[in-house]
């Protein structure tokens, strides 16, 4: 039977087998992987060395304190965690219909899903703009009844980094989802558990890394959002001038700070992603 | 409270029909055979709850759990029927306490008494000290005790016990065997033993039930179906061979070989026209051209 059939039932699970994997490694990589492998590193860690190395350490408190600096920081630290939060209240659902239920459409709502990954992040906000403008589509009608406006609005901010970020929510999600025994589930229930103290003692706790790295990889993106921000919210100091957008607005003028703002986002990227790495994703 | 089983379960998904009429009385163990494939664990999940009927139904004593044609539907949670999985299924992120735990702590009983059950039946299955291990840190074993307690710590009516002894190895399976034989004892309602290992069945159940492709091939005690398989797997399960032929008095006519079967058989005037089972292949054809002292033995299959 589909689901429930001898073949797929007796495959034991990743994670309920305690047996040790024994993985091979050789001591050492041949040249043609280590040759390219060490170029592909180059091309991530020279950026960052190039950026500390010219990085103004000792005037880094005060440039950092500049209004400029200090509405970006604020900025940026609401409108990113806001962004993750509402693509995990919204994209873990959309994760779950996507893996669980099969409805006419399935491939074209899982297309549209992907689509803003794909989007330059200034279509995005233009497509944006023409759904949720003050004259757009659903825009226009929410004005009218509730008088709220997002473009050029904080919460607008907030909107394109959901636009752009909730895809990788949606998709490691559901990734987490489809790798989960259905048994586990299954076993739960035959033991008295509804939907809901399944839902909660044995589906979120199981799929729990998925989730986090999700947060993790929304809440980065958001953070880093550009394109879709800058033509759907603008870039009003203090409202919605986020971090990229200020330092994009400081290299013309400001270099220092420019540098400052990039390190302040280096530094905190590459701590949240490190400290994930070794809490959840190594322990797979 | 202890009630029998009486259920007949149609399914048909993907070209497989299941067609099964299982009836268990209180106490009973039945133990279902079957090759890959042949529907068993689809049995399980008819029974649990977990696949709905296309037709037919599952009756618990008086208590309808089941009636495609009433409409009626009782979900897993509310079937009061324990399953042990095949693997165990144990919560991987929960410890064995937890995972003992869980059925109470589903029926909302408060933590503290949930754990101090839990650890009462953790020490029936003397595993006592291994509590707050997680599965992965367990062995094969000691997962199917711990699923074994967390399948009757509900105190369900029904038991379901899905190849048990799949993962194990030849030591646990004795260790694991004896214990399930302690509580089966213990256990008043119907038990379902899932397996393709004749030998636990045997030990185990009271009665026999082979399954092929969907439907029951045969259905009686050990003996009954290692003296008269009805098909060439049920033969197998019990180590004797099946000899298809035509039979006329004691000789039976196999293609182009003749066989007479032997005088000590209980029954040789009795020799079913169509099957009879064979024991010892090699011998069998050592002597084929002296029938009448060949080893093998036969008797009349059951009707159809």
């Amino acid at each position: 039977m589909t689901e429930y059939h001898e073949d797929s039932i007796r495959n034991p699970s990743r994670r309920s087998g305690g047996r040790s994997r024994t993985v091979r490694r050789p001591r050492r990589p041949p040249a043609f992987i280590a040759i390219p492998a060490a170029i592909g590193l180059a091309l991530f860690a020279l950026p960052v060395l190039g950026l500390l190395g010219r990085a103004p350490w000792r005037r880094l408190a005060t440039l950092l304190g500049s209004d400029l600096a200090q509405e970006a920081l604020r900025l940026s630290a609401i409108s990113s965690v806001g962004a993750a939060i509402i693509s995990l209240l919204l994209g873990v659902p959309v994760a779950w219909m996507l893996c669980r239920y099969d409805f006419p459409g399935r491939s074209l709502v899982r297309g549209l899903v992907l689509l803003p990954m794909v989007l330059p992040p200034v279509v995005g906000g233009a497509a944006l703009l023409f759904a949720l403008g003050r004259r757009g589509l659903v825009g226009s009608p929410l004005y009218e009844a509730t008088g709220l406006v997002l473009p050029f609005s904080t919460g607008g901010v907030i909107l394109a980094g959901v636009f752009v970020a909730m895809p990788l929510m949606v998709l490691t999600v559901e990734g987490g989802l489809r790798s989960l025994d259905h048994r586990f589930e299954r076993a739960a229930e035959t033991l008295g558990a509804g939907r809901w103290t399944v839902l909660r003692r044995v589906t979120i706790p199981m799929i729990a890394p998925s989730i986090v790295a999700g947060i993790a990889l929304t809440w980065s993106r958001a953070l880093g959002e550009f394109g879709a921000t800058l033509t759907f919210a603008g870039n009003l100091q203090g409202r919605t001038q986020t971090l990229p957008l200020a330092v994009f607005v400081a290299l013309e003028s400001d270099r220092d700070t420019a540098l400052a703002l990039s390190l302040v986002m280096v530094i905190v990227s590459l701590a949240v992603l490190v400290a994930l790495r070794d809490r959840w994703w190594r322990s797979r | 409270m202890s009630a029998g089983l009486d259920s007949r379960l149609v399914m048909q998904r993907d070209g497989f029909r299941l067609d099964v009429a299982l009836g268990i009385d209180p106490g009973e163990t039945v133990a279902l055979l079957g090759p890959n494939g042949a529907g068993k664990t689809t049995v399980v999940g008819a029974l649990a709850g977990l696949v709905p009927l296309d037709q037919g139904h599952i009756r618990l004593g008086n208590r309808v759990l089941e009636d495609a044609d009433a409409g009626i539907l009782v979900g897993p949670a509310e079937r009061r029927i324990g399953v042990m999985f095949q693997d165990g299924v144990l919560f991987p992120h929960l410890s064995a306490l937890e995972n003992v735990a869980f059925g109470l702590r589903s029926r909302r009983m408060p933590r503290r008494e949930a754990r101090r059950r839990a650890a009462g039946w953790l020490e029936a299955v003397d595993l006592g000290p291994l509590s707050g291990r997680r599965p992965g840190r367990l062995s094969g074993g000691q997962r199917q005790r711990v699923a074994l307690a967390r399948a009757l710590i509900t105190e369900p009516s029904m038991l379901l016990l899905d190849e048990p002894f799949s993962a194990l190895d030849v030591s646990s399976r004795a260790g694991l065997r004896r214990l399930l034989q302690d509580h089966l004892a213990g256990f008043q309602g119907p038990r379902l033993l899932i397996t393709h290992d004749p030998t636990e069945a045997f030990l185990l159940a009271d009665r026999l039930i082979v399954l092929e492709n969907g439907s029951v091939v045969q259905e009686g005690s050990a003996d009954q179906i290692r003296l008269r398989p009805a098909s060439p797997y049920a033969a197998d399960l019990a180590g004797v061979n099946l000899v298809v032929g035509t039979a006329s008095g004691r000789i039976l006519t196999v293609g182009n070989h003749r066989l007479v079967v032997h005088r000590h058989h209980p029954s040789p005037g009795h020799l079913h026209p169509s099957r009879s089972a064979w024991r010892q292949p090699a011998k069998l054809m050592a002597n084929q051209d002296r029938a009448d002292r060949s080893p093998c033995r036969s008797g009349p299959s059951p009707n159809r």
